[in-house]
């Protein structure tokens, strides 16, 4: 069992001294996570928890509402996941959701967090893409269709939109720019919305805008380039992040703010994020001076969170914190997952 | 006429019961290759504007197969005109699981179902329709053939002077209809991958029939005076009865992974030509607006031309047809193909 009271969210520290310390700050509830969860009635069940973002939400939701089962369920194939995950007190269950029989047999939870998605590779294997964030959406909200359901989407469905104007809101029209990836997630919320219309029911989309991690993200990204010298990539010139802690901590509060039928959530930070800025933010943190490849396109993927902000308030971490941290983590060469978020790529292929 | 070929085709289709015997009149090729497959045929979706034709296309081609037809029938006189026409029906809602795990599971399947007008306002029922009923479909008949019905949509415009999209042009279309059907191929390939289920995704071109089509409405358009809007200035189409066949014939060329073909005729069409062509026909002189694009949703026919030869009916004989058909006040669906749209929005 989790050994920290829940006395939420002590203040935010200086630095993360080490991978502990950042899981710790990313699975503190804040006050108003604890008292959302509290208004839900029944467990949560976490599916697709293996991935980036999935362990330290289950912890959260466990560290939020300790009364609750919460039933964490991927394919598992790193077991030491699956034994810190127990040791949170996370409940795990071991589940390809690409087979059906499987799904069938999950226990039916009043709360589902569908994280399960595929990116990488998307172009490779556009089939298994396809196949990831289509179906599985399909076969989950068949099965699942008497729980709420609150589904990570992505700021992806979106077009590009300009630069200056603040992003897209919950109400612009999905039509994103060509590609597997992109399009297979606007099918994903499509089948979400039918599955929801034809069996009354809830849930929410949230639509994500890069989650910022010490580990991965594209501040880390981007700290990492700066660091080493290597030219930051400005295609793509601005970017919405917001706090994973922060993200994770939205996503379970929208159990608490479902609708029927079900409907989008834009999820990121306030503001929109200058990459040069952040170059040169870094870089003045080391002690360098940035390179830089290419110039700023006039649009990007960006959101307009004021819906969110709206519901749940400003995002606890604010931008400046997550420099500092960054600055700090790759400074002290800290733990990376070596994943690039491969947030400068403008032709949809993944 | 019992055998469908080139010297046998009439001057005009007098009605509709000409013009449904020509569209199901098969062709020596496709009873040979018909006669060679094992097992009998399943036509799901069987009650869209092509389905009903190409069902009985396959039964005279193969008067000992049992072919079925599979769709919800909302339409009771369709079902009652395919089984007097020896084709077996079955009620079924592809949307539902239990159903189509309860159809019938012959050796041979042609996928048709899909939904593309309405797009636009109900989104979520046209990706379920294109995407979640082949993803059922293709595990309920993993053990069958199934040559599936896609779209030309599914590529980006491309320059009309290259000639079309070929097979291995990345899909990169506009729109959410465009792109829920990469979703549908996507989703029998992924099945095919799991279960080796052998198949074929058909990338139709523009179905020509008298009643409903890009011709019929070019000619009608023609005929009224209206203006023909040129902002889509070239087509890939092909006779009906010609794709109803090269798609039956499909069932021959199946394979893991399935593989994408084209279905066109081997020129890409002028809409200005066209409409110069009905004009002459008809003694008036077309109006336009607006200019051609450089680029359209066209296609290439070569790899179709290879295994299935030149379809049968030429453009030319279509416009004849039409033309005669127009003229004459024959009867028409009413239900236009939107060809002239350039967004992606159905």
């Amino acid at each position: 069992m989790e050994s920290h009271p829940i006395d939420c969210a002590p203040a935010l520290p200086e630095r993360f001294e080490d991978i502990e310390a950042l899981e710790d700050v990313l699975s503190a509830p804040t006050a108003q996570l604890v008292e959302d969860l509290g208004r839900l009635d029944g467990d949560v069940l976490v599916l697709g928890v293996g991935g980036k973002m999935g362990p330290t939400l289950a912890r959260l939701a466990r560290r939020a509402a300790p009364a609750k089962r919460v039933v964490g369920v991927a394919r598992f194939t790193d077991k030491a996941l699956r034994a810190r995950l127990e040791s949170w007190g996370v409940e795990t269950i071991a589940c390809d959701l690409l087979d059906r029989a499987a799904l069938a047999a999950l226990p039916r939870l009043a709360n589902v967090v569908f994280m399960a998605g595929r990116k990488f590779g998307a172009t490779a294997a556009a089939a298994d893409t396809w196949a990831m964030n289509a179906l599985v959406p399909a076969a989950v909200a068949e099965a699942f269709a008497a729980s709420r359901i609150v589904a990570f989407s992505t700021g992806c469905v979106y077009p590009y939109l300009p630069a200056a104007g603040g992003g897209a809101t919950e109400k612009t029209a999905p039509s994103p720019p060509p590609g597997d990836y992109a399009w297979s997630c606007l099918a994903r919320e499509r089948l979400f919305e039918y599955a929801s219309r034809r069996f009354a029911t809830a849930g929410r989309l949230i639509r994500l805008n890069y989650a910022i991690d010490m580990r991965y993200g594209v501040l880390h990204d981007i700290a990492r380039a700066v660091f080493a010298g290597a030219p930051v990539d400005l295609a793509t010139g601005h970017v919405n992040v917001i706090w994973q802690g922060d993200a994770n901590a939205q996503a379970l509060r929208a159990l608490a703010h479902c609708t029927s039928p079900t409907s989008p959530l834009n999820v990121t930070g306030p503001e929109t994020v200058s990459v040069r800025a952040l170059a040169h933010a870094f870089a003045e943190r080391f002690g360098k001076r940035p390179r830089f490849a290419g110039t700023e396109s006039a649009t990007a993927w960006l959101s307009d969170s004021t819906a969110a902000r709206r519901l749940f308030g400003a995002p606890r971490v604010p931008l400046s914190r997550m420099i500092d941290w960054t600055a700090d983590w790759t400074l002290r060469d800290g733990a990376s997952y070596d994943k690039p978020t491969r947030f400068e790529v403008r032709d949809g292929r993944f | 006429m019992d055998v469908l070929a080139p010297h046998t085709l009439p001057a005009r289709l007098d009605d509709e019961a000409a013009l449904e015997d020509l569209l199901s009149t098969p062709s020596q090729a496709l009873i040979d290759d018909l006669a060679r497959l094992d097992g009998d045929i399943a036509v799901l979706g069987v009650a869209g504007k092509v389905g009903p034709t190409l069902a009985r296309l396959a039964k005279r081609a193969a008067p000992d197969k049992r072919v079925i037809g599979v769709a919800r029938f909302s339409q009771p006189e369709i079902r009652e005109r395919l089984e007097s026409w020896g084709v077996e029906t079955i009620a079924c809602d592809l949307l539902d699981r239990d159903q189509v795990a309860a159809l019938p599971k012959p050796a041979n399947v042609v996928f048709m179902a899909g939904r593309k007008f309405g797009t636009t306002g109900d989104e979520p029922l046209t990706w379920a329709m294109n995407v979640l009923v082949p993803a059922i479909v293709a595990e309920a008949f993993a053990a069958s053939r199934i040559v599936a019905i896609s779209t030309l949509c599914v590529y980006p415009f491309t320059p009309v002077a290259d000639g079309g999209a070929g097979e291995d042009t990345v899909c990169a279309p506009p729109g959410e209809y465009a792109n829920s059907c990469i979703g549908r191929e996507r989703a029998f390939e992924y099945a095919a991958a799991v279960h080796g289920t052998r198949g074929r995704l058909i990338r139709l071109a523009y179905a020509i029939d008298m009643r409903y089509g890009v011709l019929h409405e070019i000619a009608s358009r023609v005929r009224a005076g209206e203006p023909v809007d040129l902002a889509t200035g070239h087509l890939s189409l092909i006779w009906q009865g010609d794709a109803g066949a090269q798609i039956l014939r499909s069932l021959a060329h199946c394979a893991t992974p399935p593989r994408p073909l084209n279905v066109t005729a081997p020129e890409i069409a002028s809409v200005r030509a066209l409409a110069l062509a009905f004009g002459q026909r008809f003694d008036v002189e077309p109006v336009f607006r607006n200019r051609e694009a450089e680029t359209a949703w066209v296609m290439d026919g070569a790899e179709a031309a290879r295994l299935f030869g030149a379809p049968i009916v030429s453009t030319e004989t279509m416009i004849d047809w039409t033309a005669d058909w127009v003229a004459r006040g024959q009867p028409s669906y009413g239900r236009p193909t939107r060809y002239e749209v350039r967004d992606g929005r159905f």
